[in-house]
């Protein structure tokens, strides 16, 4: 799993994810993740090169929005392919993380 | 066309540092049975939460030592089976809790049951001695 991260302005960050968020995907992440998270900025998680997504994944997101919440900031989740999306409403997380397709409006919706 | 006729084997011990080797060898698996991605994606899916849910949930006892899976293609279906030595549990009785309703309150897992019920076709479960034997199908 590749997590590359870019500061898209002094509020928000874009974390591009590359690879299965499966039990090694997830435990090569989660340190960088939580970094992104707890850094009081808004995020952009972009899973467009995701190819799959287990619960283990699910639950990493989830722990990611939710201390991005705290902050006082938002999370988004940008292009997930389709059965990625499938995976994330058949497990709720749909209904609370807000998904984009595109990057400005994924923007537009977290920013401050 | 998938590969019908073939059967493979693996055995894992009841710890999460096994997910990592059955995760390539399912891959390796379904690749192998030439399935189209959408059921391997499916099998893959409810593999990982199975057998991620006997080595979490399963307990600790010295009998939840070994989990045996099986992968088998056939005509119009791949049967995936499940077999531990975990103490009982039912995927199929078991009633996963609402879905939330704000990111505050969501808690963090529960969905490897879900998961289960929604990507497999069909499931079974029995308890066959001192063993749970699950049994997951999927249409190719």
């Amino acid at each position: 799993m590749k997590f590359t991260v870019e500061q898209l302005s002094s509020e928000v960050t874009k974390v591009d994810l590359d690879g299965p968020l499966d039990s090694k995907g997830t435990g090569a992440i989660d340190v960088q993740f939580a970094d992104v998270a707890n850094a009081k900025k808004s995020v952009v998680v972009d899973l467009s090169k995701v190819n799959f997504v287990a619960s283990i994944g699910i639950r990493t997101l989830l722990i990611a929005a939710k201390a991005v919440q705290m902050k006082g900031r938002k999370l988004a989740l940008l292009s997930p392919v389709p059965s990625v999306e499938n995976a994330l409403r058949v497990s709720g997380i749909a209904d609370l993380i807000p998904i984009f397709v595109s990057l400005d409006a994924a923007i537009d919706a977290v920013a401050p | 066309m998938p590969v019908a006729g073939r059967k493979f084997e693996l055995s894992l011990r009841a710890d999460l540092s096994e997910l990592e080797r059955m995760e390539d060898w399912v891959r390796h698996v379904v690749e192998r049975l030439e399935l189209r991605d959408e059921v391997r994606q499916s099998v893959l899916l409810c593999l990982v939460e199975a057998v991620t849910n006997v080595i979490v949930h399963g307990g600790e006892s010295p009998s939840n030592k070994g989990i045996a899976l099986s992968i088998e293609g056939l005509k119009d279906v791949v049967t995936a089976r499940v077999t531990d030595h975990a103490r009982p549990f039912d995927p199929l009785s078991y009633v996963p809790s609402p879905a939330p309703t704000n990111l505050e309150q969501a808690p963090i897992g529960g969905n490897g049951i879900r998961f289960i019920r929604h990507f497999a076709t069909a499931l079974s479960y029995k308890r066959r001695g001192n063993q749970n034997c699950l049994t997951l199908s999927f249409q190719v």
